[in-house]
């Protein structure tokens, strides 16, 4: 599916800024799920756009405005090709025992700590138990515990913020993807599945349909033995599939942030962000 | 039978590769175009012709004595592009038309690019089009080329490499337009399906200049401003004028008064709110610009400063399509965007650099020498072709103006067959394709293919005896 996706992000601000450093992750992956036709990040006011790959291989554009200036527009414009696994052809075998090696759990450590928004509370950690039950196979495991954060967590924009915990969120199972995605991230870490946070973008043909297609999205990934890192969105309940373009993978929100900034400045700012995806 | 003895010549062919077979992605339309006899072809093209004439498809030839409207020379061999070539071509032109239009909002506001050191200072103050005048002034959506045309040649691999951009008025595209209706109304049977269509080009360039008009204005009124009957290009200015349902009008025609520019109609004065000016930034103020001129409108340079309304193109945009500054748009990718060019270009020698210099008195029999700011292929001589007079002309007009010539190696592009005498023969072909810079990038799919119809000749442009084609990029 050729998707193509415009993401806007203006800030005005009351009186002039200085010294505008911006760091964005909004470069789609380029990997076997997804080809990129066509990026541009575009800013005003015209600046020099530099680049590098991070920890996590994710492509970082950044700029810096020295100059007093009162409004800043970046639009994202990417074109990308996407195709998807089905779920069923997954290796639905694989064990979670498989996973309790230390050549697993070494290389992934990343993907398995408790840290930051991702925090593992023993009460998530016996839902996890809860939730696995009888089962042994990951791709079962990891589908019940999707399911439970689908079922249990409502979507509900504006009750939470970026430096939600899980531990919040757990108790008050309200909130955004990222939320969402955060709480599934814990939960399969402490069963001790690598799972990582996904920043992107999703396609919602009928409009109104997929939760968080207005907005940047975000999901997870889990890693299966011999089969490599899987995606899953608990917002909307359903594996990746070809609607998906993914931009950023991290540990969490922190990692993946699409755009990230600081100016020097006093006074009022506004933003606004849009995000239109359309199949070409 | 057609195909038969077509012969492809030591540069890339459109039609067959080096083996002489026809590449797959034109095996359907060689097919059906061969299915005619010369009689039918003969009778069709006559049709076309008389179609052409009827329809009053000119353009205009400046110094010639023979009278100056000519219909356009037209040839019925589509040119076809497959998918995944147009697929890199419209991102090239995306990326380049979104640095040009970062570089112009540069040269016009801060100026990073040069304090930085990647264009020198001297390339856009010595470039004729320059309007330091309106450096500070902000224009609607901080857009400057809403309408490019790009000139691609294909080298010997077949490489699409960017000749030059258009991006003050550039025509042609009604063209495009007409091509393609009078293919489908003679050759009907030519086209099997999955050739994309272009006719949503007036909508779409309709919804370009209403997103700049002031203020936000949710229905403004749009024109389109010409020099008049006389300029080559008015058969295109009242056919897209048409084409979008606006007015079309002449500088005599609108009136400037307290910063707002209104248009005299039988009911009195209305506002205008965006002008689609296909009339140079010379003659569209005679107070700020030419003062000779008769062709614009007193204060409307001063309408647009106060942004009461906007102009398609901006002015000073010049700056970005001028032949030294094309040198450099690789390096604004790569400042703006931070990326590699994804459409290659000719390699150019500047004259004002001492080495470059040197290169081109040395080798100018093996060179294209072109004045930086003339298009239409006038003021523009190729070395292999020229006599030894006018060689020795070029380098004392290049030795005097060292600012105003850049020369290129001769790129032999690509040929395509042509119909000449009821057989066909290969003749150079080039690709103009329109980008369109609004709420978001449009590229019209296909574009002006113009073919040199003198043998051998390079020069594409209509005013130096070229004709088109109709272009067609197949949907898979």
């Amino acid at each position: 599916m050729k998707l193509r996706i415009l993401h806007r992000t203006e800030y005005r601000y009351a009186l002039p800024v200085r010294n505008n450093n911006n760091e964005l992750r909004v470069t789609p992956l380029d990997n076997a799920r997804q080809r990129t036709i066509l990026h541009l990040v575009r800013v005003l006011p015209a600046v020099k756009m530099r680049r590098y790959q991070d920890l996590y291989r994710n492509t970082v554009s950044f700029f810096e405005i020295d100059e007093a200036h009162k409004s800043l527009v970046i639009d994202v414009s990417s074109v990308v090709e996407t195709s998807a696994t089905p779920f069923e052809a997954l290796p639905q075998d694989a064990l979670l025992s498989d996973l309790a090696k230390p050549e697993v759990t070494e290389s992934f450590q990343p993907y398995l700590q408790s840290d930051g928004p991702v925090q593992i509370t023993p009460q998530i950690w016996r839902t996890a138990i809860d939730v696995k039950a009888d089962r042994k196979e990951i791709v079962a495991v990891v589908k019940g515990l999707m399911d439970f954060v689908h079922e249990t967590c409502r979507y509900v924009p504006g009750v939470t913020s970026v430096s939600t915990t899980t531990e919040e969120f757990f108790a008050k199972p309200q909130g955004v993807c990222q939320d969402f995605a955060h709480l599934l991230l814990a939960l399969c870490r402490a069963l001790g599945i690598p799972a990582r946070y996904i920043c992107g973008y999703v396609y919602d043909p009928k409009r109104g349909e997929v939760l968080g297609s207005h907005a940047s999205h975000a999901w997870c990934e889990v890693w299966i033995p011999g089969y490599g890192w899987v995606g899953l969105d608990p917002t909307n309940r359903r594996p990746i599939n070809e609607a998906y373009v993914a931009s950023a993978i991290g540990r969490d929100y922190r990692d993946a942030t699409p755009i990230r900034g600081s100016y020097w400045g006093t006074g009022d700012r506004e933003m606004r962000v849009t995000v239109h995806v359309e199949a070409k | 039978m057609l195909l038969d003895d077509y012969k492809a010549a030591a540069l890339f062919d459109e039609l067959v590769d080096e083996k002489g077979k026809v590449r797959p992605y034109y095996q359907s339309v060689a097919d059906r175009l061969a299915g005619l006899s010369q009689e039918e072809l003969a009778q069709k093209i006559r049709s076309l012709e008389l179609l052409f004439l009827k329809q009053g498809i000119t353009f205009t030839v400046y110094g010639d004595d023979r009278g100056t409207e000519r219909v356009f020379p037209f040839d019925p061999f589509p040119r076809v592009v497959p998918a995944h070539e147009w697929e890199h071509i419209e991102a090239g032109l995306i990326q380049r038309i979104t640095a040009l239009n970062l570089f112009l909002y540069d040269v016009y506001h801060e100026q990073r690019i040069i304090k930085d050191g990647i264009i020198p200072t001297e390339v856009i103050h010595g470039a004729a089009h320059y309007r330091p005048e309106f450096v500070g002034v902000s224009v609607p959506k901080d857009a400057y080329i809403h309408v490019c045309g790009t000139d691609l040649i294909r080298d010997h691999d077949g490489r699409y490499l960017v000749l030059e951009d258009n991006g003050r008025c550039p025509s042609g595209v009604s063209y495009v337009l007409e091509n393609r209706t009078a293919m489908k109304r003679v050759f009907p049977h030519l086209f099997g399906g999955g050739v994309r269509p272009v006719d949503t080009y007036p909508s779409d360039l309709l919804a370009t200049l209403r997103h700049v008009a002031p203020h936000e204005n949710p229905n403004p009124n749009v024109v389109l401003l010409t020099p008049g009957v006389h300029n080559s290009a008015y058969f295109e200015h009242s056919f897209l004028a048409r084409q979008m349902s606006i007015e079309i009008v002449e500088g005599r025609d609108l009136i400037a008064l307290d910063g707002f520019v209104y248009m005299r109609t039988t009911r009195g004065l209305r506002q205008v709110d965006v002008i689609y000016r296909r009339i140079d930034d010379d003659f569209l103020d005679p107070q700020v610009f030419r003062k000779d001129s008769a062709l614009g409108v007193p204060g409307l340079v001063d309408a647009v400063r106060r942004g009461n309304v906007a102009l398609a193109n901006a002015i000073g945009t010049g700056v970005a399509d001028d032949k030294v500054t094309y040198a450099y748009v690789p390096e604004m990718i790569r400042y703006y965007l931070c990326q590699e060019p994804i459409l290659d270009q000719v390699p150019t020698y500047l004259a004002w650099r001492p080495d470059d210099m040197k290169y081109i008195l040395a080798n100018l029999p093996n060179l294209v020498v072109k004045a930086a700011n003339e298009s239409g292929g006038y003021g523009m001589l190729i070395g292999p072709m020229a006599t030894k007079e006018q060689i020795e002309e070029f380098r004392s007009k290049v030795i005097a103006h060292p600012r105003n010539y850049i020369a290129q190696p001769v790129v032999n592009f690509s040929q395509h067959p042509t119909l000449v005498d009821g057989h066909l023969e290969g003749r150079h072909v080039d690709l103009r394709p329109f980008v369109l810079w609004g709420d978001s990038v449009k590229v019209l799919p296909g574009g002006l293919t113009r073919v040199a119809l003198k043998k051998g000749s390079i020069v594409v442009n209509s005013s130096q005896g070229g004709g088109s084609k109709d272009t067609w990029v197949l949907a898979h």
